[in-house]
């Protein structure tokens, strides 16, 4: 059965092969990206906060 | 002023090349565990047949242009299951990304608005950053809904892949249940089974499940085909009932 090929992408200074990737690599990487939104996420309130003032 | 919007506009790029990460790891998911059901399924149908040549005293290698034409009429049949439900989770992807786009625009109109209407009514100020953060959160419900739809897509997929063996699972139940003793006569028994009854009481056996798999999953396709369309269609009726409440908000 033929999938589509996703290449390679960059999280955290790690350069990751999705096609290559398990499952349990995948789900790791999947908690970093989240991890990292929440935190942009949070700066992003705290702007919007400042920009009210 | 100016500063907060650079800063503001730096992290909405952050946020915006961290959904895509997302959404292409999600993606790599769905691949992964359909393939890996797949490879499960086609293992099983391969070690079926040949279990079956074998007892009823044949030679594998006799039968490899059959088997090889069985197991190829299978492999295409997970094919189709898997690029119609692709085309699904990919097009529940373009859902989110446009949801996600939606809540860049609402947060820039918030700034924007708080940059250009700090001279309005306290009230009317109020009630349309409001009305903004609504919207906001509104989006994030749909995409939040949206990633459930991901999963179900997932679910469902090996839902499909076990219906294709499904015949192949019952045959070799049927058999298990037997009687020991009745099981033993039974295999002695075709051990001398001619070719021609063989080929009619396996192969052609195994062909018309195939044929029938065929048949179920052309309705499928059609099936998921139309899944996709309503999903899509109630993703836009939300989205047009949240901006509609938006702008009676803001008047």
């Amino acid at each position: 059965m033929r999938i589509e090929k996703l290449g390679e992408v960059f999280i955290n200074g790690e350069i990751i092969n999705l096609d290559n990737s398990s499952i349990d690599e995948l789900n790791q990487s999947l908690k970093k990206v989240k991890d990292e939104k929440e935190k942009v996420i949070n700066s992003i309130n705290v702007l919007l906060q400042e920009a009210q003032k | 002023m100016k500063q907060i919007d650079n800063k503001l506009l730096e992290q909405i790029k952050n946020l915006s090349e961290l959904e895509v990460l997302e959404m292409d790891i999600l993606f790599a998911k769905f691949n992964k565990l359909l393939f890996e059901c797949y490879e499960e399924k086609i293992s099983y149908i391969q070690k079926n047949i040949d279990d079956q040549i074998i007892a009823f005293g044949k030679k594998i290698d006799d039968y490899t242009n059959e088997k090889n034409s069985i197991v190829t009429g299978y492999i295409n049949e997970f094919q189709t299951i898997y690029n119609q439900r692709k085309e699904q989770y990919y097009n529940i992807i373009v859902e989110i990304q446009e949801l996600q786009a939606n809540q860049k625009i609402a947060l820039a109109n918030f700034v924007t608005f708080i940059n250009k209407n700090s001279e309005e009514p306290l009230d009317n100020y109020e009630k349309k950053l409001s009305a903004l953060i609504t919207k906001y959160d509104a989006y994030d419900a749909m995409v939040a809904e949206c990633e459930k739809k991901l999963d179900d897509c997932i679910t469902a997929s090996i839902e499909d892949f076990n219906e294709i063996v499904k015949y192949r699972n019952s045959n070799l139940e049927v058999v298990k249940k037997q009687n020991p003793i009745i099981n033993f006569f039974s295999k002695l028994l075709k051990k001398f089974t001619k070719k021609e009854k063989f080929e009619k009481e396996v192969i052609e056996k195994i062909k018309e499940e195939l044929s029938n798999v065929e048949i179920k999953n052309s309705d499928m396709v059609n099936i998921i085909e139309q899944q996709t369309i309503d999903l899509i269609a109630k993703i836009e009726e939300v989205r047009e009932q949240v901006n509609l409440e938006f702008k009676l908000a803001i008047q």
